[in-house]
């Protein structure tokens, strides 16, 4: 029940959240310099169709009735429209949110496999080899640039071994194996990064519970060493671990844009970038918008872990 | 009207011993009724083409992976090259051009021209709009009323104000009306008049599936992934296209379109890093088409306010350019030097360069001081990054200009500002590219450079002297004298310099060993009518 309680009061934030969050992400669009028309019309714009298309996107009115406008449209469910083609913002993002929900899920399964295993090993034989390719791990995932590794492993897988196609994708339903082939790539050039932090923290984590009195005293009741580690020393290192995970969905979602140029994947990240520099209003905010919701909703997920795993927060939350 | 068979031959003899100029020759085409001349020529070249790849063979898909990705489907709104590279493959325009600028035909089989001022094309009673409407003159006419709509405001309508009238003699025959002695009807019409159905644009947002009579029928579009053409079968030119289907996508990575490439999932790229361009030509393992040098690079210079406000600055920096180091260090070699819009393979080319033998800093540090910049000055230079070639350049300015005394600052702004810096004409100098080669009087020079253009973003307005050369040179018929006026408007331009030519990009296509009738062409098409896979 308490943690109910403390569910629905966080689900009772989001709002006000949601609200500032589009506010701002409205003003900040409108404050840098740059003309949608201009971009619209480009080289061969003339001051007349200039003004034209300005009003046509209801760009002469003042901004907090462009903002007033713009959110009781986005209350009725409507996004608006494309600048550009005309098509509805909706549509837009209905294509790519799941491509960038997926890589960034696979990324994060990829992370997690690569780097809890190694990180409790690392934990366990300091100074071991696991320790020592953590370390390894470390310094490189997080000393590499996403586009650098990503061009590295076309190279070698797609070029080299022709395992993976180069770029593309393939959607779910059309092919679930030429949909995880197409995706294996740009997953691991994120994964690289993220479980670079996610092994250095995994292994500090473990090391200093295991170093705490009731892990040798399990061992010293003659407890099976899994048993310690993964059922009671894993679940007290967690909440660094899962907080570390959570923070860094956000990072994905960034990371994305720039792997998604890389790779060609129409996903969020990449519309959100060519749309922010044409101006295309609309797109930008219902899409930042989006990834705000998305961002929040995995930090809420976060809080909720932490709940489940220490009770003692879910009273101070409630 | 027609030629005879003797006729005809004789003028492809004559052209072919160079004893008359393409001019001359196109001249003759275009007066009685030539384009039977040129379908005549068809089979031979049609001949040419097949002893060197053998006979084009039906079928296959071809997945092309084109730079930057499309956002308009609209001929109206020829915005950007990326979108015209898609949509004008479903389209079809009265006539076509070659890489030579020849005209060829297209929805017209043939057209004369009746006095300096009228022309009759006669198009094809057996093309279909992708709806299944019959493809009449009535579609040409309302082409082009939506054109000159100035509640649509399409932009390319500046391209062809000296249209008068357009009207529909009958089911299958079109006249045209201009200003007397208008000489760029033709490349008008081959490179920016794709006829559209009043139904088609009527029925569905034009902007997003573009219903045309041309080889390919548009299928489906996926934003950012890929857009899909399928063959259309009623297409009024028997046997073609070759292919069934067409995908485009966009790849920005030049390294990944490539590797595409190379792994066999893309048959068709539109560019190699530049760096990898001579390696990949000599090994072999993928095809480089026929290209050509159809993409002008040059410098806009703001004329409306210091410094570069006095001609003197403008040609001090003419002097000071290395156009050649520009071409090898930014284009690795890809780019070929040139001081007007188009390289010496072009038919228009002039030659013509007021700046002969240049560098010459002493030259240029003397037109500083007589500017009353006797102790140098410092400009500033608009690039945007996302085009990569642009800060390269800025960066090589900063090193060629410093002797004559600019002391160039290279800032970096993405499009949007970049616009902003160009129609508030707060910036100085800033570089762009320009793809008009077909007709580079009346597609580039004209457009920049006269006082009345809505697009002389130079600023440059106290120009008579280039105004008249200009509108002399539009309005010549005869290929000759059009040539000289032609070389005159060259000639004046780079004495005023509003923009500065830098180089011409040599833009090649790649596809795999297996593709064959891929070529660059001058309105930077891709005729994707003409390719086809060698299974």
């Amino acid at each position: 029940m308490r943690l109910l309680r403390y569910i629905a009061g966080r689900l009772l934030l989001l709002l006000p959240v949601l609200f500032g969050t589009s506010v701002l992400i409205f003003l900040l669009l409108r404050l840098i310099p740059g003309d949608p028309a201009q971009v619209i019309l480009g080289l061969r714009a003339t001051p007349e169709r200039l003004a034209i298309v300005r009003e046509e996107l209801g760009l002469d009115l003042p901004v907090h009735q462009q903002y007033a406008q713009w959110l009781g449209k986005l209350l009725q469910g409507d996004l608006g429209k494309d600048y550009r083609s005309n098509e509805a913002v909706t549509a837009l993002l209905s294509v790519r949110l799941p491509v960038t929900i997926q890589l960034t899920l696979l990324s994060l399964a990829l992370a997690i496999l690569i780097a809890l295993p190694l990180g409790i090993r690392a934990a366990i034989k300091p100074g071991g080899l696991a320790d020592r390719l953590s370390m390894l791990l470390g310094l490189f995932g997080i000393s590499i640039p996403d586009f650098w590794l990503g061009i590295m492993l076309i190279l070698l897988f797609a070029l080299g071994l022709r395992m993976f196609p180069s770029s593309g994708y393939v959607r779910i339903e059309e092919d679930l194996i030429g949909n995880l082939r197409s995706f294996f790539l740009p997953a691991l050039t994120l994964a690289v990064g993220l479980s670079a932090v996610l092994v250095r923290i995994t292994r500090s984590a473990v090391l200093e519970v295991l170093e705490l009195d009731f892990v040798k005293f399990l061992r010293a009741k003659g407890l099976r060493e899994r048993l310690v580690i993964y059922q009671h020393v894993l679940r007290n290192a967690s909440i660094p671990i899962v907080t570390v995970i959570g923070l860094q969905f956000g990072y994905l979602l960034g990371g994305a844009v720039i792997v998604e140029e890389v790779f060609s994947l129409p996903g969020i990240g990449r519309l959100i970038v060519s749309y922010t520099l044409e101006r295309n209003y609309p797109v930008v905010q219902a899409g930042m918008l989006m990834v705000a919701f998305m961002f929040i909703m995995v930090n809420l997920a976060t809080d909720v872990i932490y709940a489940l795993l220490n009770p003692r927060i879910r009273g101070a939350g409630s | 009207m027609s030629l005879q068979k003797e006729q005809v031959h004789d003028f492809i003899k004559k052209y072919g011993e160079g004893r008359i100029s393409r001019r001359q020759f196109l001249q003759a085409v275009t007066t009685v009724g030539g384009v039977a001349l040129a379908q005549s020529m068809m089979p031979g070249l049609r001949l040419a083409t097949a002893l060197a790849q053998g006979e084009p063979k039906q079928g296959g898909t071809l997945v092309a992976a084109t730079i930057d990705k499309p956002v308009n489907m609209d001929p109206a709104f020829a915005e950007l090259y990326s979108s015209m590279q898609v949509y004008q493959n479903v389209f079809s325009k009265l006539v076509n051009l070659d890489r030579n600028n020849n005209v060829l035909p297209g929805l017209a089989h043939s057209w004369e021209q009746l006095d300096d001022s009228t022309w009759e094309f006669h198009i094809a009673d057996n093309a279909y709009f992708h709806n299944d409407e019959h493809c009449t003159a009535a579609d040409v006419v309302y082409t082009f009323d939506r054109l000159f709509d100035p509640d649509l405001g399409a932009p390319n309508a500046v391209f062809l104000t000296p249209i008068e009238g357009v009207e529909a003699v009958d089911d299958y025959t079109v006249r045209i009306t201009t200003q007397p002695n208008w000489g760029g009807l033709l490349e008008a019409l081959g490179a920016i008049v794709e006829v559209v159905n009043r139904k088609g644009i009527e029925e569905n947002d034009p902007r997003l599936v573009p219903i045309g009579t041309g080889p390919f029928k548009f299928v489906q579009w996926v934003k950012d992934d890929f857009i899909e053409l399928e063959r259309w079968d009623k297409y009024h030119k028997p046997n073609q296209p070759y292919l069934d289907k067409v995908i485009f996508r966009a790849i920005s990575d030049d390294t990944v379109r490539l590797t595409g490439l190379q792994t066999g999932e893309l048959n068709w790229i539109e560019q190699v890093p530049l760096h990898r361009a001579d390696e990949l030509k000599a090994g072999g393992e993928i095809k480089a088409n026929p290209d050509g040098e159809f993409f002008p690079d040059m410098f806009l210079i703001n004329c409306s306010k210091p410094p570069f406000d006095k001609v003197e600055v403008r040609q001090a920096l003419q002097w000071a350019l290395h156009r050649d180091s520009i071409a090898q260090l930014v284009w690795f070699g890809q780019a070929v030097p040139s001081a007007e819009p188009v390289s010496p393979s072009n038919p228009w080319y002039s030659g013509v360069n007021v700046y002969e033998g240049g560098p010459d800093i002493d030259k240029a540090k003397a037109l500083l001081a007589q500017a009353g910049y006797e102790d140098g000055l410092t400009i500033r230079y608009a690039a945007q990054p996302q085009v990569p070639t642009q800060p390269l350049v800025g960066q090589l300015l900063e090193q060629q200009l410093a002797p004559a005394g600019f002391r160039v600052e290279v800032e970096s702004f993405e499009s949007a500002r970049w616009f902003e810096e160009l129609f508030t004409l707060n910036y100085e100098i800033t570089g762009t590219y320009w793809s008009a080669t077909a007709d580079p009087g009346e597609h580039c020079l004209y457009p920049l450079s006269h006082s009345q253009s809505p697009w002389n973003f130079a600023a440059f307005r106290d120009s008579p002297e280039l105004d008249k050369a200009l509108d002399d040179f539009r309005f010549t018929l005869d290929p000759e004298a059009r040539q000289q006026a032609y070389n005159n408007v060259v000639r004046l331009h780079q004495e005023f310099s509003p923009e500065v030519f830098m180089v011409n990009f040599r833009r090649t296509y790649w596809t795999q060993p297996n593709i064959h009738g891929a070529q660059t062409l001058p309105t930077l098409e891709l005729r994707m009518e003409d390719i086809w896979i060698d299974a």
